[in-house]
């Protein structure tokens, strides 16, 4: 199962993981990992929220988790507080394991992994969940929606990311995770580097947009592989320092999490002329990624958008249906935390799952070409439109909202904006911050624009055409 | 002469950055996407702001980026 103690004993001495200045071997983070996972057996059998991403310790929670048999459910610390707890609630946890100084606003208790000493006299409870780990996305029906990977799907996930070309390729590389924990682009960077014997490197949260610390930390940790969202490549690429002459250690970007737009893909070969670009696809429903390609600076001469993978991987098998993009296999869940949906079927006794991305296959390569409904990619996150206007919807003195993505002319989504109809008395200033208290920054648009009434289109529907062009 | 008010509002379409202290990082408007769209719209106009180089504190305000684009040079 997983074989966390196999990896572990053949990487011994070499270091595991790097995060806030802290480093941690292999036999460290086992042994670390092996104890919190004695106590979390004593502690309960439910699921377990990891809180906070400072220094070394989320990844000793998170391996403690699967070597427990309990879920982890890993939340951003920027999470507002009612939206924590839909999410314990929804995914039954009973436990908090928090690092670093915030301390989330909840009732169900929250400790650190020494914390977690308290249950020692306590016998142990045999807990052996099928779920390794449950991410929450944005839902359209205005909650957070929770995605169970079960051990299956991560161990179907670990053996296909293994044979990507060139990953299969490196040894003892150092692998930078751009992402939070939260955000299901970590899963690739954390798995691939722990079962391939890497080194891998986090940025420190609070630093993840600034381009001299990701730099330093690239630089520090001789970093060959940078997991990372296209958006992250074109934010380090507006510095021109960001090139092969400055970063002679960088071999590979493995994109993922949103659309790579070719011009993204020729710069980098601009300035990296030897760089390996890997361009994947995969929603989290899928454990991150299944389909993966090579991308080489002669499709970005002749492809009018770049592929995201082949058909058949070892990760499940990828077909198009009426222009949709469904995937069948080890890699598919079988359906969301406590409510069902006719996006997830079986075939043949396998998961199976609509993913709502329009697509097509040409020459062999599958391409990713929108979304069929109003879900959004923003700084790789996916957000549904709706889920915003249902928070919008559930303020003082809203009448009506809608809200819309504002796109540059790549087609990638460059804001969220808002559109308000106000009872007399209020305004965005307190829309804005109600927003503060429902969604996570990223969900939070950036414009709102107050208008006496939405406007409609022929079927009195609101004219979500228009809107999207104000 | 470049109007970095005039830019930022193309960009975040809110007439807060037209006042010169305006919080843009902590008030959400000036976030990674913005970033971006503000660095290339500034090397359009034969602006270079190297991320790596310049005082980030001055990234906070209106008025501090225009100070950043009319010392670009001297």
């Amino acid at each position: 199962m997983l074989g966390i103690k196999k990896i572990a004993a053949q990487n011994g001495e070499k270091i595991a993981y790097i995060s806030g200045g802290e480093k941690i071997t292999y036999a460290e983070l086992l042994k670390k990992a092996e104890t919190a996972a004695s106590l979390l057996k004593k502690q309960g059998t439910a699921p377990v929220v990891i809180y906070g991403e400072s220094k070394t310790e989320p990844l000793v929670s998170i391996f403690a988790c699967l070597l427990a048999g309990r879920p982890y459910v890993p939340v951003s610390v920027s999470t507002p507080e009612q939206r924590l707890q839909k999410i314990m609630n929804s995914a039954s946890c009973s436990l908090v394991l928090k690092s670093g100084e915030t301390e989330p606003e909840t009732k169900t208790e929250c400790l650190t992994l020494d914390g977690l000493k308290k249950y020692e006299h306590l016998p142990e409870e045999s807990c052996s969940s099928d779920t390794a780990y449950v991410i929450f996305t944005s839902g359209s029906t205005g909650e957070p929606k929770g995605v169970p990977i079960s051990r299956a799907n991560l161990e179907n996930f670990i053996d296909w990311i293994k044979t990507v070309e060139p990953l299969s390729e490196y040894e003892n590389a150092v692998v930078l995770n751009t992402a939070s924990f939260s955000f299901d682009l970590s899963v690739a960077a954390i798995y691939y580097s722990f079962f391939g014997g890497h080194t891998l490197v986090s940025l420190e949260r609070e630093n993840a947009e600034n381009c001299s610390a990701v730099f330093e930390t690239m630089l520090k940790n001789r970093v060959n592989i940078a997991v990372m969202t296209p958006t992250f490549a074109r934010l380090c690429l507006l510095d021109r320092d960001f090139s092969a002459g400055n970063f002679p250690d960088l071999r590979c970007i493995f994109f993922c999490g949103e659309r790579l737009e070719k011009a993204t893909a020729a710069k980098l070969f601009e300035r990296f002329p030897d760089l390996k670009i890997i361009n994947a696809y995969g929603p989290t429903e899928a454990t991150c990624a299944v389909s993966a390609v090579l991308i080489t600076s002669e499709m970005v001469k002749t492809e009018d958008i770049l592929p995201v993978g082949r058909p058949e991987t070892s990760a499940v098998k990828i077909e198009i249906e009426e222009g949709e993009i469904i995937l069948k296999g080890k890699s598919v869940f079988s359906g969301y935390q406590g409510c069902a949906s006719e996006n997830c079927f079986k075939e043949n006794g396998e998961n199976c799952f609509r993913t709502g991305d329009l697509g097509y296959i040409e020459d062999g390569k599958i391409y990713c070409s929108g979304r069929k409904d109003s879900q959004i990619k923003y700084k790789g996150y996916r957000i549904e439109l709706g889920e915003i206007e249902s928070a919008l919807n559930s303020l003082p003195g809203v009448r009506e909202s809608a809200a819309a993505a504002k796109r540059n002319p790549g087609g990638s989504v460059k804001m969220i904006k808002a559109f308000v109809a106000l009872e007399s008395g209020f305004d965005k200033e307190g829309v804005k911050s109600g927003l503060k208290n429902l969604l996570p920054d990223y969900m939070i648009p950036k414009v709102i624009e107050v208008l006496e009434k939405l406007p409609v289109n022929k079927n009195g529907k609101i004219d979500r055409k228009l809107l999207d062009e104000l | 002469m470049i109007n970095v008010s005039d830019l930022l509002y193309e960009i975040c379409e809110d007439e807060l950055v037209y006042e010169p202290d305006c919080e843009l990082i902590e008030s959400g408007l000036l976030d990674s996407y913005a970033m971006i769209e503000l660095f290339s719209a500034l090397e359009d106009g034969g602006v270079y702001l190297q991320p790596t180089r310049i005082d980030r504190s001055l990234l906070k305000t209106p008025a501090g980026i225009q100070k950043l684009v009319d010392d670009y040079g001297k």
